[in-house]
Parts: structure tokens; C-alpha cells; sequence
């Protein structure tokens, strides 16, 4: 009976990238085992499902490209995710360069895109927690996410963004008030 | 799960009233097998890279080309070939030139004062003045101006006398 991809352990994943012969298999078992977390966890910061493809799709380049120089100090999952978040901010700059003084920019703006968006099936409940995410800065809206929905630990959190358990901490409470002050206020 | 049990606990302490709301799927989908070909889509898109990456390497000029391969001369394997080669022509050219130095003072040797006269007559320009004139022998020279002189002598008393007497006074 073959081991489900999720049970593989990041040992033996790495052990398979770290030989020439094994690597792209190593390299796929890698991929479909986060490629949904990371997926889910970009596309929760971009909203779109276009541009978490992109992202997701040159994350993991750039994991093919620099996993040689992962020295086992991280977790690879949390590895893994700092990439991912890069990338997501990246793009998001990007965008915001692009969409200057835009109705995009806007909460309004992001709730029509998220309606018209193919790929968006919300009820009204999800709808309002979105428009009540896309108040937050990016960075509590980083937090709540990896916290919220990735149930991910303050350490693991701190290894992702380099920021200290304190001020997670903090981002998070903050975050917290607001999306309850916002939905409460509909 | 322990985790979890923790964020759903800090939570409430947090936001009753969040924690009380179903924590609803977010609404986001995929197309349909999204994830099952997002794998094969990656490695297509770092074969095509890198296929670009290989194809578009830029290419060396003459110069460097030239280096490159000497640096692949100078490997092991090959510097010991040409250090025998070089070692072959140099024992070579070092005998070649002795057998030419002998061979050029034996064929002097057999070569007549004559032709070597008329050799140096013929390619006249080729030589120098001064090479010229240490060539010449001082007394072989005399001999010459000499016999010239009384050859010049003859020649006028032989024209002197086919003269009629007419000729001569007109002559004088």
C-alpha cells in the first residue's frame, strides 16, 4: 500500500533532493504535499485565483532553484512558507504600484473583484469576513491568516515572518478587535 | 491538536463573539483538478527555463575561446602529449640545422672561383659596397688597372694608324 504524500516524512524528502537521481521525485513528493497550504495561505493574501497561480507556480521555482542552500536551521514547512510570503508580498507591491489611487485599493473594490471573481463561491458570512480582512494592514492580515486559518504557532510564525512571538502576539489581538469591531458593525 | 486547542481558546478570550461564528470555509475555489496538474505545470515551466537559460548562454568572443582552449590543453592528460611533441621538434629542428651548417661548407668548397665571380657580378645589387670592397684583393686590383691601362694604349695606336694623315692634321 503506497504512503500518502501527507505522511512523508521532510527527512525523506530531503534525502531524496540531496541526490542527483532522486531529486526530481524528491521535488514532486515536496510539491504535493504543500502545494495546497501554500496555495491556500498565497491565495488568502491575493484573494485572486490568477495571481496566487502565478505566485504559487514561481514559488516553487524558486524553491527548485535554492533548496541546495536550505540548511535544516527552519522547519521546511515554515521554509517554505517565508518563500511563499515573499513572493505574495512581492506581487501585492507590485499591484499597488500598478493600482495607485484605484477602486481596486479599496475594501469596496476588493468585495466586487471577490463577487465577479469565478473562483469565489462565499456566503455573505465569508464575504464579510473577507471585506473585514482587506481593512487590516498587510502584515495583521498575515498574522490573523497563518493563525486563523493555517493554525500555525507563535514560533513557527516568528520563523516565517522574522518577527518577534511579542509582537505576533500583539498583531494578532489587534487584528482580532477589528474584524470584530467591522462585522459587527454591518 | 494541541495546537489547535490553543488558538480555539485564545480565541474566545480574545472575541467571543468570533469564536461563537462558524469557522466557515472562505469561499475560495479552484478549477477542477487544479492541484493534481499544478506539479506537471511547474516542472514544464523550470524545463523551459532552463532550456532558455542553456540556449541563450552567452556566447564567448575569439578571445576567450582561444583561453578555453588552451586551459583545455594545459589539463594533465593533454599538457604531457605536448610537452612530448614540443621535446620531438625541438631534438629535431636541433639536428636539421647541424646537418645544414655541414652540408653548406662542403658545397662551398666545391665551388670555382669563377663561378663565384660571376655569381657575385649577376646579384651585383644584392651585396654591399663596403662586403664589396674588403672582398676585393689590393694587388689583384693594381693588376687590373694596370693591364687596363695598356690595353687602352693599344687600342689607340691601332686607331692611330688606320688614320690617314689628312685625318690626323683635322685631328689636331
Amino acid at each position: 500500500m503506497e504512503t500518502p504524500l501527507i505522511n512523508i516524512s521532510d527527512d525523506h524528502i530531503l534525502g531524496l533532493l540531496n541526490q542527483s537521481n532522486t531529486f526530481e521525485k524528491g521535488f514532486r513528493i515536496l510539491m504535493q504535499k504543500y502545494q495546497e497550504k501554500l496555495y491556500w495561505h498565497v491565495r488568502r493574501m491575493l484573494m485572486d485565483h490568477d495571481d496566487a497561480n502565478d505566485v504559487i507556480q514561481n514559488c516553487f521555482i524558486k524553491v527548485y532553484k535554492s533548496i541546495h542552500r536550505f540548511e535544516r536551521k527552519s522547519k521546511l514547512y515554515t521554509w517554505l512558507y517565508r518563500i511563499a510570503t515573499n513572493e505574495a508580498i512581492t506581487h501585492l507591491n507590485k499591484q499597488k504600484k500598478k493600482a495607485v489611487a484605484s477602486i481596486d485599493d479599496d475594501e469596496i473594490g476588493i468585495s466586487h473583484r471577490l463577487e465577479a471573481d469565478a473562483y469565489f463561491d462565499g456566503e455573505e458570512a465569508q464575504l464579510q469576513l473577507q471585506r473585514a480582512l482587506n481593512t487590516l494592514p498587510d502584515k495583521q492580515k498575515l498574522v490573523f491568516n497563518l493563525r486563523y486559518f493555517d493554525e500555525m504557532s507563535y514560533k513557527e510564525m516568528a520563523e516565517v515572518l522574522d518577527t518577534s512571538v511579542g509582537a505576533l502576539k500583539a498583531s494578532y489581538h489587534h487584528a482580532v478587535k477589528k474584524i470584530e469591531q467591522y462585522i459587527r458593525a454591518l | 491538536m494541541k495546537n489547535t486547542d490553543d488558538i480555539k481558546k485564545e480565541l474566545e478570550e480574545l472575541s467571543p463573539f468570533l469564536s461563537k461564528r462558524k469557522k466557515e470555509k472562505e469561499g475560495f475555489e479552484v478549477p477542477t483538478n487544479y492541484f493534481r496538474k499544478l506539479p506537471d505545470l511547474i516542472m514544464d515551466r523550470i524545463q523551459e527555463e532552463e532550456t532558455l537559460s542553456s540556449s541563450s548562454a552567452p556566447t564567448t568572443n575569439w578571445l576567450d575561446q582561444i583561453i578555453e582552449r588552451i586551459q583545455l590543453l594545459l589539463q594533465p592528460q593533454y599538457a604531457m602529449a605536448l610537452a612530448s611533441i614540443a621535446i620531438f621538434i625541438m631534438v629535431s629542428i636541433f639536428f636539421f640545422e647541424q646537418d645544414n651548417a655541414l652540408l653548406g661548407a662542403n658545397t662551398l668548397a666545391e665551388v670555382s672561383d669563377e663561378e663565384i665571380n660571376s655569381y657575385v657580378m649577376d646579384n651585383l645589387e644584392e651585396f654591399e659596397i663596403d662586403l664589396l670592397m674588403d672582398a676585393i684583393d689590393e694587388e689583384n686590383l693594381e693588376k687590373e688597372i694596370e693591364s687596363e691601362s695598356s690595353s687602352d694604349d693599344d687600342y689607340l695606336d691601332n686607331i692611330i694608324d688606320d688614320l690617314s694623315d689628312k685625318e690626323l692634321e683635322e685631328l689636331m
